[in-house]
């Protein structure tokens, strides 16, 4: 026997229920909003004073309301208050920056951001560390260096930026024990935080370039790129022969970032031996770094099928010398399909 | 026992069977994509997209937006892509052989020439007639391709053909993209360490009712209209929730036509856009996975749930049946094309769950509702009916549907709220009370004559006349 009429009934007390609760849920959160809208602006204040203060740090406290310090027990106020502070510190630098960080201090807000360090939910972990890294807390580096290796990847990543933000260069030495893969937008991320700071010859790199972590070669040889460490040179020729074919590509093209006379052979030597893409990346590299003795070499290559990788050789024969082109145009076929029109087309971009 | 009594009960008890299974599926779907919206809003509350806007590494994109007599709103759609905050770009617009004035209209608006361009035709395609750069600098993103007519799948093809980036992101050139969108579209082709992300899908929505100014969306507004409203819906319960547990799970075949990103690379080796199909977007996924599959090599479908691409909702019973039955003939001509992983462990997840679940409900479940149907009116002229079963599974069906579309709709409540007010939340609810009644049963019918078409060998795209979402005068539809 089915019973209809219970299920029925189910859906449509759990659709009832789930209006009531959606109606609910919107009447609270416009009561919230206007209640959070004036603790925004008391949070406001409060931070607008600390920016102005010509305080100096353990001399004399920012002051505060009563009804403000009274807040501060309030945790939504508190939350509010984190909130704006970190978006306020995101956007400001010098001693207007440091001031938030004393109002932080002076509030022991790092406190509750402790707490939540030791939560057992990731997403209160990673916000915590987040914040703790923001507002410059040196005290809780130990905490932070170990979630550097966590097994959830947004605690580790936040981790691993916030030890970059606190300590610079000094903080890459994450990578000496990473083990699980740094992704290529967790890499963008600790570029773009690293391109605020001044490198002074950061060391380790080159331990970076020996790791068994394929994801780390990647990235010491896109710092190698970025810093330009002609000294590494030699490293980086030897990882343009790596059985990985992701780490081969980044060699080759770090290569041309720190190239000397004889980059160029090399990577023409390399060429026969390389994928489809990692030949396009070598005669990108070429279009910079190659010389008119290469061109008859990259003439022979244009013999090969894919009409893509023919595109990129003339642009770079076009690019290394302007006869290149007429040499080009002398070569047997040069003035047949496909290479006719490649050849066009290159003229025209070179205009 | 009759042998009509034993038919009819087996009937009876196959299509409760069969409703059973499809309801608990949705229940799981619904449950499952709660985990990954949560997730997905955690992890986007830490994301600063700023990081990749300015990076040199952030990769390469180009927009392919084929355009067929689009010419009376070309210039604004245009100008609204070139407006996109990306800075690896370029926007290849491909004019299908368009028997109005689109070509000429962009060639004045934009400064356009005719340019020396090799077309790399790694797949066939029909002629392109010209390759037009701009000589304003500003408009150096812009490529505008002119080709012989040869439908969508063709004229993506030629915008594979002549982009030059890695990454490829086929819209509707109507579509109006947030300008965030490509952003928050490339990050996950680089979040993956593991696997490679072959393709990223966003969620669509309906822009009819909302505020276009220079081809941005300046204010989210309910459709007024009826049929749009339901459309809303409908998107919101089938991205929201249906495309999210689905992506969780990595099974996901389709990313619509309108607005997704895929990896060139892999789409090329797969042989481009099938142009014998009318479900040319859901193919390319289905064929671009069933690669990999084959290659034995990691991979992941992505899909983020942020509303980043609006777009015109069909306002008229007879053009929404034309999209719907062409959908229908183009789901089952990729399961056919297909079929070789129906069940095919060699397939994993893929032959075992995504194909299977898109066989039996999402291309049988209008046959067997409409069957079933007809079965009842049958039946009861023979005075056969036990009303009491059938009126019991029709209450079943309709209060499960409408259950979850009020599920549907908390969820958006719950995340986006993009349509905030109260009185906007209770017009929803009501549409969603009265869909099964009339939107329903509208769908199932196009659907059907999808079916029926495919049978008779026609083939057709069906011309989908749009309002435009854009006018000086008339800013908002209905």
């Amino acid at each position: 026997m089915i019973y209809f009429e219970v299920v029925i009934i189910v859906f449509v007390f759990t659709t009832i229920s789930m209006i009531v609760f959606m109606f609910l849920y919107l009447y609270s959160k416009k009561k919230k909003e206007s209640r959070y809208k004036k603790w925004k602006s008391q949070a406001d204040i409060l931070i607008r004073n600390a920016i102005f203060s010509h305080q100096i740090e353990g001399v004399k406290p920012i002051p505060l309301t009563i009804r403000t310090a009274k807040m501060l027990s309030n945790a939504n106020f508190r939350s509010i208050l984190i909130d704006q502070l970190l978006s306020a510190k995101k956007n400001i630098s010098g001693t207007a920056a440091d001031n938030l960080v004393y109002l932080y201090n002076q509030l022991r807000l790092d406190h509750y951001a402790a707490k939540r360090l030791r939560s057992r939910y990731w997403h209160f972990k990673a916000i915590a560390i987040q914040e703790l890294g923001l507002m410059g807390q040196k005290n809780y580096l130990n905490k932070i260096y170990r979630s550097t290796n966590d097994k959830n990847d947004l605690v580790r990543m936040e981790a691993q930026i916030t030890i970059v933000k606190l300590y610079g260069f000094e903080g890459l030495r994450f990578l000496d024990v990473a083990t699980y893969a740094i992704s290529e937008w967790q890499q963008i991320k600790i570029l773009k935080e690293l391109s605020h700071l001044s490198p002074d010859n950061f060391s380790g790199v080159e331990k970076w370039l020996n790791s068994t972590n394929v994801s780390v070669i990647v990235f010491g040889l896109k710092l190698v790129r970025n810093y330009h460490r002609f000294e590494l040179y030699n490293q980086i020729i030897d990882l343009i022969d790596h059985p990985e074919e992701t780490i081969r590509f980044e060699a080759i093209r770090t290569s041309e970032k720190i190239y000397n006379a004889n980059t160029s052979k090399v990577l023409l030597e390399r060429y026969q031996h390389e994928t489809l893409k990692n030949r396009i990346a070598i005669v990108k590299s070429l279009q910079n770094i190659g010389y008119n003795d290469d061109i008859p070499s990259l003439i022979e290559f244009l013999e090969e099928d894919d009409n893509e990788l023919k595109r990129h050789i003339v642009r770079t024969i076009a690019n290394i010398s302007p006869e290149g082109l007429a040499q080009l145009e002398s070569f047997l076929g040069s003035n047949r399909y496909p290479l006719n029109l490649i050849i066009d087309q290159i003229k025209a971009e070179m205009i | 026992m009759s042998w009509q009594s034993i038919v009819l009960d087996i009937l009876t008890y196959a299509i409760l069977t069969y409703s059973v299974v499809l309801l608990s599926i949705y229940v799981f779907i619904g449950l499952y994509s709660i985990v990954e919206i949560r997730e997905y809003l955690f992890k986007n509350s830490f994301t600063d997209y700023r990081a990749l806007a300015g990076a040199s590494q952030a990769p390469s994109m180009s927009i392919l937006a084929p355009a067929y007599n689009e010419g009376a709103n070309v210039i604004e759609n245009v100008r609204s892509l070139l407006s996109i905050h990306y800075n690896n770009l370029e926007v290849i617009i491909i004019n299908d052989g368009s028997k109005d004035d689109s070509l000429e209209k962009l060639i004045a608006a934009y400064d356009l020439y005719k340019s020396d361009f090799f077309v790399n035709e790694q797949i066939s395609t029909k002629a392109v007639r010209g390759v037009y750069k701009s000589r304003a600098k500003k408009y150096r993103k812009l490529i505008v391709v002119d080709k012989e007519n040869g439908g969508k799948a063709d004229a993506l093809n030629v915008g594979i053909n002549i982009s030059q980036k890695d990454y490829i992101v086929c819209i509707d050139v109507d579509c109006i993209l947030e300008q965030n969108a490509l952003l928050k579209l490339a990050k996950p082709f680089l979040e993956n360490a593991n696997k490679r992300v072959i393709a990223t899908g966003g969620v669509i929505r309906i822009a009819n009712g909302c505020t276009i100014e220079d081809g941005r969306l300046v204010k989210v507004n309910l459709p007024k209209s009826f049929l749009p409203r339901m459309q809303t819906l409908e998107y919101i319960r089938a991205f929201l929730l249906g495309r999210m547990a689905w992506s969780r799970l990595n099974g996901l075949l389709l990313i619509s036509g309108a607005f997704g990103a895929f990896d060139k690379e892999i789409a090329v080796k797969c042989g481009g856009y099938d142009h014998k199909t009318v479900g040319e977007d859901m193919e390319l996924v289905v064929r671009m996975r069933r690669y990999m599959e084959e290659l034995k090599q990691p991979y992941s479908v992505s899909f983020i749930p942020d509303p980043l691409c609006w777009t015109e909702a069909p306002v008229s019973f007879k053009i929404l049946g034309r999209q719907r039955n062409r959908w229908a003939r183009g789901t089952i001509e990729t399961l056919r094309m297909h079929k070789k992983m129906f069940f095919n462990p060699k397939y994993g997840l893929l032959g075992m769950l995504s194909y299977p679940y898109w066989f039996f409900f999402e291309y049988l479940a209008p046959i067997i509702e409409f069957v079933g149907l007809i079965c009842f009116v049958v039946m009861a002229l023979f005075g056969l009916t036990n009303w009491y079963f059938f009126f019991g599974l029709l209450g079943l069906v309709f209060s499960f549907g409408i259950m979850y579309s009020v599920f549907a709709i908390l969820m958006e409540v719950l995340t986006y709220n993009q349509y905030g007010r109260f009185r906007d939340i209770l017009r929803l609810l009501i549409t969603a009370l009265v869909e099964p009644f009339v939107f329903h049963p509208f769908v199932v019918w196009s659907s059907i004559k999808g079916n029926i078409d495919l049978y008779q060998n026609k083939n057709s795209w069906g011309e989908m006349t749009r309002q435009g979402l854009t006018t000086p005068k008339k800013p908002k539809l209905n």
